[in-house]
């Protein structure tokens, strides 16, 4: 048999097979898996055309050889609807991990690292790998990507958050802040905006951006200066400030997969937090005592939602009049100084004339 | 409620405080870009860096 022969008699054999080197050769196969291809075409092409020498089937290795070195560069172009071509199908099935996580987090009552993390890590990694027909060791490095992503911005302030935490509580300074706090008023609604705005902003601004919230929540609890306050009541009060506020995080992961300016991404968020940032306090004590009680202390909610907004308008707003106003300076100098440089060329020629004038006569 | 006094309430505070001037002085870009100098020359060389990380 030629060498033709046996190349046209592999490529047809191994196109028509449903076989994983195949598929992998469609997507793009890595360049270590490239080196043992050339072996598994050898079997493969003996086993659809008898037992020839290894010396006859060499054009076709290296021909394979070629074409998987070649197929090694092409990139994997990721497919968002690949179930079906339905994209809340595949949304549906992209949200497994997510499900996992919450399902070992909450209904299995796991520890969050050896639980949830480890599950929806591998959950995430195979659902790419099977779903998406992401090769695997992409999946494998976007899912360390991402491991590693939430574990040193994230994961580390959380600690770092949790750690301080619990150095004031060990060394009993944690009740003299919860005294001093609680020693400003003593209507619990004020206590929940105040601990709700100040503290617990604070908190969670050291405690990981507001992206994980147990650890704030957990803080503000602990700063509430009743005991007999719900742990609910207290916990979701930081989550309701955070998602209206801190959310650098999000933003730039949001404009790193984009692609779109961080700066107008955030000024939009800044934008819409600030909208719902007005009314954030007065559901936050509706919510805890009703709407007689938090009428009675509807000032100090007004005050709160508008300074907060006002915050977040003022904290887009100026950068952004700033930027205009540099940018409009910048063109009326543009402006300017291609006047001052046409007046510069008219002097400058009727300056000449006026000379070649003299001159002449 | 018990009342305490200004030097208890500082020291109790002061690990917060000394958060928030820590938080302050790395946020200020030169002490950003040089911590961020001396810990990429702690990382091999094979590891991709971000010469624009401020």
């Amino acid at each position: 048999m030629s060498s033709n022969s046996w190349i046209r008699c592999s490529v047809t054999a191994l196109r028509d097979l449903p076989f994983p080197p195949i598929m992998h050769w469609r997507r793009g196969p890595t360049l270590a898996r490239t080196a043992l291809m050339p072996r598994l075409d050898l079997r493969l092409a003996r086993r659809y055309a008898g037992a020839p020498s290894r010396l006859s089937c060499l054009p076709a290795l290296l021909a394979w050889s070629l074409s998987y070195m070649l197929s090694a560069l092409m990139t994997w172009q990721h497919n968002y609807a690949p179930i079906a071509g339905s994209l809340g199908l595949s949304a549906l099935v992209a949200a497994i991990p997510i499900v996992v996580l919450f399902i070992m987090l909450g209904g299995a009552a796991k520890a969050g690292v050896d639980g949830g993390g480890i599950g929806a890590c591998f959950r995430r990694c195979s659902c790419r790998s099977s779903s998406y027909g992401m090769p695997a060791r992409l999946a494998l490095i976007s899912t360390l990507y991402g491991a590693a992503y939430g574990i040193f911005p994230i994961a580390w302030i959380v600690f770092s958050s949790i750690m301080l935490y619990r150095m004031a509580v060990d060394t009993g300074k944690f009740e003299i802040i919860k005294e001093s706090v609680g020693g400003l008023t003593s209507d619990r609604r004020l206590q929940a905006m105040f601990i709700a705005f100040s503290f617990g902003a604070f908190i969670e601004g050291a405690a990981g951006l507001a992206r994980r919230w147990p650890s704030p929540a957990r803080c503000s609890r602990a700063s509430d200066s009743r005991r007999s306050t719900p742990p609910a009541s207290a916990c979701w009060r930081t989550p309701r400030r955070s998602r209206s506020d801190r959310s650098a995080y999000p933003v730039t992961t949001l404009a790193n997969v984009t692609g779109l300016p961080v700066l107008a991404l955030s000024a939009m968020v800044g934008r819409l937090c600030a909208m719902i940032s007005i009314i954030i306090p007065g559901y936050l004590i509706v919510v805890m005592a009703g709407w007689k009680r938090a009428v009675e202390v509807l000032p100090a909610i007004v005050a709160c939602g508008v300074s907060f907004a006002g915050d977040a308008v003022l904290r887009v707003e100026l950068p952004r009049a700033r930027a205009d106003r540099h940018s409009e300076l910048a063109h009326v100098h543009r402006r300017d100084g291609v006047r001052v440089e046409a007046l510069g060329r008219r002097r400058t020629s009727s300056g000449s004339k006026a000379t070649s004038r003299r001159r002449s006569t | 409620m018990k009342r305490h006094s200004a030097g208890e309430l500082f020291t109790a505070w002061v690990p917060y405080l000394l958060l928030v001037v820590f938080v302050l002085i790395w946020g200020e870009p030169d002490v950003k870009a040089a911590i961020n100098r001396w810990t990429d020359s702690l990382f091999p060389s094979f590891l991709p860096q971000q010469p624009d990380r401020c």
